[in-house]
């Protein structure tokens, strides 16, 4: 499936992806951590879209012991002067579900504001359950 | 490489921020109490230098250059008594944080950094109200 981007309503949930061995997601506190990019993640902190894409199939990773997947509000996030974009092309391909948050990249890591970013968005997924551990079963 | 840690400890020890300075009121004092004591601390740095663990899920664990300056300073507030962190865990970039709850709308954290910075920050209603480079 491929075509234009489709843009996000503020009613829908995004999924993050949180690999339990890294203890970023502990006795029900989700850690500014989760939501620190990658050096290499340039054009913005990755999620997925619910409408698009399972929670089951978003723990789907190489993380060996797993993942949690926190559940955050669109509007939430707007509302913390965050903004969120879809993505839809990815290195995987066409991927409606893919979406970023193009001020939090692997270039700010450190500074003020993605300190601040990642703040709001651990408390703003602890609005939500968290779900999992999701633990992979087969190689 | 020991000059520069010597220098950095010098730093470090003379910094007064709050995670140094915990005994003063109620409140800290519970705190202090409650929290991770120094010695599992340490002994959670010493099992990432003896038991290295491989690249999760595309987030690179800390190096050994980034583990001995970790378990330096970890060393060294113990030694002088400061009060120990609720957590240690690793960055998404092979950085290693300690991380202090000062009450339910403050955390106070040393951050080493991959690139071998160190930075205390202080962290206040998700605002950023103290940054100090360590080295």
């Amino acid at each position: 499936m491929s075509g234009e981007p489709i843009p996000i309503d503020d009613s829908e949930i995004l999924y993050r992806r949180i690999p339990v061995s890294k203890e970023w997601y502990q006795k029900g506190i989700v850690y500014a951590e989760a939501f620190e990019p990658r050096p290499e993640e340039l054009t913005g902190l990755s999620l997925f879209r619910k409408r698009f894409k399972s929670i089951e199939a978003v723990s789907r990773g190489l993380a060996k012991q797993g993942y949690f997947v926190a559940s955050l509000k669109v509007a939430d996030i707007r509302a913390a002067g965050i903004s969120v974009v879809p993505r839809p092309e990815t290195s995987d391909g066409w991927d409606d579900a893919h979406v970023e948050l193009p001020e939090l990249t692997g270039n700010v890591r450190g500074s003020d504001s993605a300190e601040e970013m990642q703040s709001k968005l651990a408390e703003i997924a602890m609005q939500l359950p968290v779900e999992g551990p999701f633990v992979r079963t087969s190689q | 490489m020991s000059s520069t840690i010597e220098f950095e400890s010098r730093s470090l020890m003379s910094h007064q921020g709050p995670l140094v300075a915990e005994r003063s009121t109620g409140l800290n004092r519970s705190i202090a109490t409650t929290a991770r004591p120094w010695k599992a601390a340490i002994e959670k740095l010493y099992s990432w230098w003896n038991d290295p663990v491989d690249e999760e899920d595309g987030y690179a664990p800390p190096d050994r250059n980034v583990l001995a300056k970790a378990i330096k300073y970890a060393e060294l507030l113990q030694e002088h008594e400061k009060a120990p962190p609720h957590r240690v865990v690793q960055d998404a970039g092979g950085g290693i944080i300690f991380e202090r709850r000062v009450d339910s709308d403050g955390v106070e954290k040393y951050h080493f950094w991959s690139g071998g910075q160190i930075e205390y920050i202080q962290m206040k209603n998700h605002k950023v109200v103290a940054r100090v480079p360590m080295d």
